[in-house]
């Protein structure tokens, strides 16, 4: 039945093409579908009121609906969006030009009572929003005129550009008028797509706004599918049902290449994958030679060949490459379980026994990862225990808690691509995450996330990595590759922050 | 029979506030669920406010009440994680899991009373050889298993129907397989069962030897009685689909309540995994009310009195 409707579209776009200009080229005339986009994701927007949520696949879908002040480009070079300048006016204070002429998909002009309110609306008392801490530093926002906006921060604050491509801008009157759950099912924002349906667990369907300021997308109605179970979501896109997946697991690379009409896509993530070394239990693991024989100990780089079959890209230290503030010229461990042995017997701790834990399905192959680790751990003289814990939830309680096992398995990445995302919540002392402090460590740490000259900060942080990779409170792994699925009918290629943006899509 | 209705609806009553404390009481012990809402990186202020906001801060039997109360008036309070009223989303997914679960016991029903019937007449001949594989083989399946292979079969390869997801009415055909297969053959063993005891029975023999023709003694004699037994199993297989559509679900990305229920649990919210739970209940014992209800129909010797002391 679709098939027939395309037909005869596909013919009557044709004969509107001969006869309104010959050779011409049909502008825009599409046969029904054939501009249209399906991507399969794992699970369902949590929130379309992108407020709500911290979730990356949430904010992937709602990226299309909504726009920000700054945004990053393919590269992941900060640009303009709905502010097309900005500058520091004094150490805590950002001044901020805003886009002029853009309006909500309600018709609602954007100007800079939106910013004020947008920002205003997360810090609501009563407003559950899990964004509060992205924009903590930040004091408040003064109008100065329709498009001129200034954020007052309580610190010097060089992560504001960095923060500004996470203020997501909502309709003022809209929202007021709604109320926040209809916000939630029936979203305004000013992004290249407008809303169409939802249906929970189904589907979420947008299409085009040609009226946004960068342009008409060619991709003319996108439809988010979750499909939770990876052979469903692979069997999608090998019958055309989607042109996009997520999350393809380097052993099912193979599978999809025999499908001639798809193709994959790969690039290093900003997500690192890491064993946290819990420090602070005290004990052996205090002892830094330990910690150091550790990294010497595991094959990190034969590990990425055999179990994720080379999809995955060292790291020397707690920053993946494209995140500002990476040093290449950091060395990595190198692999050498006799110089693991001295440390071991330096320390005076020949004979330990340690556990380490590692979820199983949250990231590519973790739990195998995790038993290669504790294998070569154990051949080389540490003895190490695996425990898998495979609910997520009290993954997560051991960790916040500070009661993991010795070593634990981790990966991070947070949406703003700031520095300092990846090494406070992971190293400084009492972080809900870190299992690790170490004085000098936080102090480079609260120096370099307030200093606002850009060539010092990026000095401090290689200090500061350098440190980190020597002190080992990780067995440094590898960023993690994120592989996907396209239909070839599509042209696309992936970003390094797991982003998904439906204007990157062409035909 | 008035009064036997009321008392099971009474009886029902009572297992549901049972099932209210068990589920209230394991989901409590599972742990805090503001830890698993905010982001790794949030501070202990943070967990502290969403625990107030929550209303995690009181004591157990304060928040049972609570819920307690509020559910008898239909209000499950709002899902932590959705921040929707759970009866809202629950509304939302049901019906595509009734939808699910009807095909999947219409198909079951369709293919297995038949077979078992054939069976039973033609006992240990080759067709009956075939049907007892075939209830092997459905029984011994795992849902997970054989819904991909379906998937790979009859979506990759051959093309007929979507992989996943719900869009009219081939979409249905694959999640109503899987899901019915294991039901399949349970109801098929049965029917054979059934039948080949009622065929047994002296009545049956007598009505051959009065030269009744077969197809009235096997349809009218025979099958009504063999029905009764196959009433109740279709009454207990109803509540293992409803609890099976959980993994058929996930797997055909089918939007049911039975996905909804497994992100609930893995995310601690409580307020939707006690509205699932409660709802999947009454309905679990309302069908067994009318199973009860349906023998009354099929043997009317069966009459609902008061057991004497």
């Amino acid at each position: 039945m679709l098939s027939t409707f395309r037909f005869v579209a596909a013919i009557m776009a044709m004969v509107a093409a001969l006869a309104g200009g010959g050779l011409a080229a049909p502008a825009e005339v599409w046969a029904a579908g054939e501009r249209d986009v399906t991507i399969a994701q794992g699970i369902d927007a949590e929130f379309l009121d992108v407020q709500m949520t911290n979730n990356i696949v949430t904010l992937i879908i709602n990226t299309s609906i909504y726009d920000t002040l700054l945004t990053r480009d393919k590269q992941l070079q900060l640009v303009p969006a709905l502010a097309t300048s900005y500058k520091l006016v004094s150490d805590k204070v950002w001044e901020v030009k805003l886009r002029q002429g853009v309006k909500f998909h309600n018709g609602e002009p954007f100007d800079a009572s939106a910013v004020k309110f947008s920002f205003e609306r997360i810090n609501r008392g009563d407003f559950k929003s899990p964004q509060k801490g992205w924009f903590a530093p930040i004091e408040a926002v003064e109008i100065l005129d329709p498009y001129t906006v200034r954020f007052h921060t309580k610190v010097p604050d060089p992560a504001m550009p960095a923060r500004m491509t996470l203020m997501y801008q909502l309709a003022p009157k809209y929202v007021a008028q709604v109320g926040d759950a209809q916000a939630n099912l029936k979203p305004v924002g000013t992004g290249p797509f407008k809303f169409v349906e939802w249906t929970k667990n189904d589907k979420i369907v947008v299409e085009a706004n040609d009226a946004h300021w960068s342009g008409k997308p060619a991709v003319r109605r996108a439809t988010w599918r979750p499909i939770p179970e990876l052979g469903a979501r692979i069997a999608a896109l090998q019958t055309g049902q989607a042109d996009l997946i997520v999350n393809v697991p380097p052993d099912q690379l193979q599978n999809l290449a025999a499908t001639k009409t798809v193709r994959v896509e790969k690039t290093p993530s900003c997500r690192i994958i890491y064993f946290g070394i819990a420090q602070i239990k005290g004990g052996p693991l205090a002892d830094r030679r330990v910690r150091q024989a550790i990294n010497h100990a595991v094959d990190v780089q034969g590990i990425i060949d055999s179990v994720l079959l080379g999809n995955g890209k060292r790291i020397n230290s707690s920053m993946p490459p494209n995140v500002w503030g990476y040093d290449p010229s950091i060395p990595f461990y190198d692999y050498n379980p006799k110089k693991a042995k001295e440390l071991l017997a330096a320390a005076g701790r020949t004979n330990i026994q340690l556990t380490l834990q590692a979820p199983n399905g949250r990231w590519a192959m973790d739990k195998d990862i995790a038993q290669a680790v504790a294998g070569q751990l154990t051949e080389n003289g540490i003895k190490t225990n695996v425990k898998i814990i495979g609910e997520w939830g009290s993954y997560v309680r051991s960790v916040l808690d500070h009661k993991t096992e010795d070593i634990f398995m981790n990966g991070w990445c947070l949406p703003s691509l700031e520095p300092d995302h990846w090494v406070t919540p992971n190293l400084h002392t009492g972080e809900p995450v870190s299992q690790y402090s170490n004085p000098e460590v936080d102090k480079l740490m609260e120096q370099a996330r307030a200093e606002m000259n850009v060539e010092k900060r990026k000095q401090l942080y290689s200090q500061l990595l350098r440190l980190v990779r020597d002190d080992a409170p990780w067995l440094f792994m590898y960023s993690q590759m994120d592989i996907y699925g396209v239909n070839n009918r599509i042209k696309w290629t992936p970003r390094g922050d797991e982003s998904i943006r439906l204007t990157e899509i062409g035909f | 029979m008035v009064g036997y209705v009321l008392r099971r609806l009474l009886q029902s009553v009572l297992v549901l506030l049972g099932v209210s404390v068990i589920v209230f009481g394991l989901l409590h012990l599972t742990g805090d669920p503001t830890r698993l809402l905010l982001p790794l990186e949030a501070r202990e202020e943070d967990v502290r406010q969403l625990r107030a906001l929550l209303g995690l801060d009181d004591p157990l039997w304060v928040q049972y009440l609570r819920f307690l109360l509020r559910a008898v008036r239909g209000d499950f309070g709002v899902s932590f994680k959705h921040q929707v009223p759970a009866l809202t989303l629950i509304r939302q997914t049901l019906p595509a899991t009734l939808e699910l679960t009807a095909a999947g016991l219409g198909l079951a029903l369709v293919v297995a009373v038949p077979a078992g019937i054939v069976a039973a007449l033609r006992r240990n001949s080759l067709l009956d050889a075939v049907c007892s594989v075939g209830v092997l083989l459905g029984q011994a399946m795992p849902v997970y298993w054989l819904g991909l292979l379906l998937i790979l079969v009859f979506a990759v390869k051959l093309g007929w129907f979507p992989a996943a997801g719900r869009d009219g009415p081939l979409s249905l055909v694959l999640p109503a397989v899987a899901l019915g297969a294991f039901s399949m053959a349970r109801i098929a063993r049965m029917a054979r069962s059934g039948m080949l005891e009622v065929l047994a029975q002296d009545y049956v023999r007598t009505a051959r030897a009065a030269g009744v023709r077969a197809f009235v003694v096997t349809y009218k004699y025979a099958l009504k009685n063999a029905a009764i037994p196959l009433v109740t199993i279709v009454g207990l297989e109803f509540g293992v689909l409803l609890g099976g559509a959980v993994i058929t679900e996930t797997i055909f990305a089918w939007p049911g309540v039975g996905r909804l229920a497994v992100d609930a649990i893995f995310s601690r919210d409580y307020p939707l995994v006690q509205a699932i739970v409660a709802m999947l209940a009454t309905l679990f014992v309302l069908i067994n009310l009318i199973m009860d209800l349906v023998y009354t129909y099929l043997d009317p010797r069966i009459v609902f009195v008061r057991a004497k002391p």
